[in-house]
Parts: C-alpha cells; sequence; structure tokens
C-alpha cells in the first residue's frame, strides 16, 4: 500500500493540473506564434517562456512539497539523489565553462545541461536506490 | 544503529507490508530498517515505539562506535 501522507490534497492535485495546463499553454503559444511569425518580437518570447517557466514552477513546487511530506527510504532518496544531481551538474557546467574559455570546444548548450541533469539524477536516484535496498 | 523490529514484527505474526501500513510508510522502508541500512526519522521512531508499545530505546539501540563518549560531542551532560 502507498503511503498516504504522499498523496496530493485535492487542492495540491487542482494546482498541478493548473500548473500543466500553463505550461502546456505556453508552449503552444511559442509554437503557434512561431507558425504564425517566422521571429517572433522579444517581448512576447519572454512574455510566452514566464508563463510557461510559472505553470512548471507550480507544478515542481506542490509535487516537491508532497515528495518532502513523505516519511521513510523514498523521501531520503529523492531528496539524496535531486542532491547529487543538482551539485554534479552544476561542478559539469561549471567545469565545461571554464574550459570554454580558453579552449576551442563547442558552446555549452541549454539543452546538454538539462540533459546531463536528467541523466545525473537518474543515475544518483538508482545508485541511491541500491544503497537502501 | 541496530534495533529489534524484525523481532518484534515477528512475535506479534505481522509482515513488513502490515507494518508499514500501521506506520504509514513503505514496505521497502521497514525491510531497510530492519536490514540496518536505513535510520528512520524520530517521526517514524516514534511510530514504531507507539505500534509495539514500547520505548524507542527498547527498539533501538546505537553500535558501539555510535556511543557517545563525554567530552567528545557528547553534548551538555
Amino acid at each position: 500500500m502507498a503511503d498516504r501522507r504522499s498523496e496530493l490534497t485535492r487542492t495540491e492535485a487542482v494546482a498541478v493540473w493548473a500548473g500543466s495546463a500553463t505550461w502546456v499553454a505556453g508552449i503552444a503559444g511559442a509554437v503557434a506564434r512561431t507558425l504564425i511569425a517566422e521571429e517572433a518580437e522579444g517581448w512576447v518570447a519572454a512574455a510566452v517562456a514566464g508563463v510557461a517557466a510559472v505553470g512548471l514552477l507550480v507544478v515542481a513546487l506542490v509535487v516537491g512539497r508532497a515528495a518532502l511530506r513523505r516519511e521513510g527510504v523514498e523521501r531520503t532518496v529523492a531528496v539524496e539523489s535531486s542532491a547529487l544531481a543538482f551539485w554534479a551538474t552544476v561542478g559539469a557546467a561549471l567545469t565545461y565553462s571554464i574550459v570554454d574559455s580558453f579552449a576551442d570546444v563547442p558552446a555549452l548548450k541549454g539543452p546538454w545541461v538539462l540533459l546531463f541533469g536528467l541523466l545525473a539524477w537518474t543515475v544518483a536516484q538508482a545508485t541511491r536506490q541500491e544503497r537502501y535496498r | 544503529m541496530r534495533n529489534r523490529l524484525r523481532v518484534l514484527r515477528a512475535e506479534r505474526r505481522w509482515t513488513q507490508e502490515a507494518l508499514a501500513e500501521k506506520l504509514g510508510v513503505s514496505r521497502q522502508t521497514v525491510n531497510s530498517i530492519e536490514t540496518g541500512k536505513y535510520d528512520p526519522s524520530l517521526s517514524v521512531a516514534f511510530g514504531l515505539a507507539q505500534v509495539f508499545g514500547c520505548r524507542i530505546e527498547d527498539i533501538f539501540t546505537p553500535a558501539p562506535s555510535e556511543v557517545l563518549t563525554p567530552g567528545h560531542g557528547g553534548g551538555d551532560a
């Protein structure tokens, strides 16, 4: 049986749905704007990105709060793997940026950092889970 | 940290799943505590004491290496 304390309350569930819808609306807005006009004006792009980011932030905050309310090994694994992945990603990005400043390497791109972060989190999650198994 | 969780649970013929349900945690959490791989939070420790009807010290005892000696971080004793 799942831990009841980890479940979302009604208000939190509504907030997650609203946040997800806002994020989807923001992304859809960006796609639509790109299709309509080849190059969006700066403030439009920023506004659309802001809307999508706020939606995602709401989801992350609500889900994160629910996860931290949970007791047990899962909470510890989540906290430890998130911390490990965060510092691994920050460390890797910082190192690459330093190398980039004096060596001729491809410029660091956002999606690379995102991908590395997701990969680091997956590995950290698996290793920490194994530690407590 | 050492614990008598497996013994206490066996005495009552509870499965890990049943104990987990009483505590509001996952079965994996109960298993990890029993095997000594995971030290529970105070909240879970108090929950265990409550369901077994004993004190936390009756369930958990520090390993010899974990016992604080006065003058070595033993607090204000």
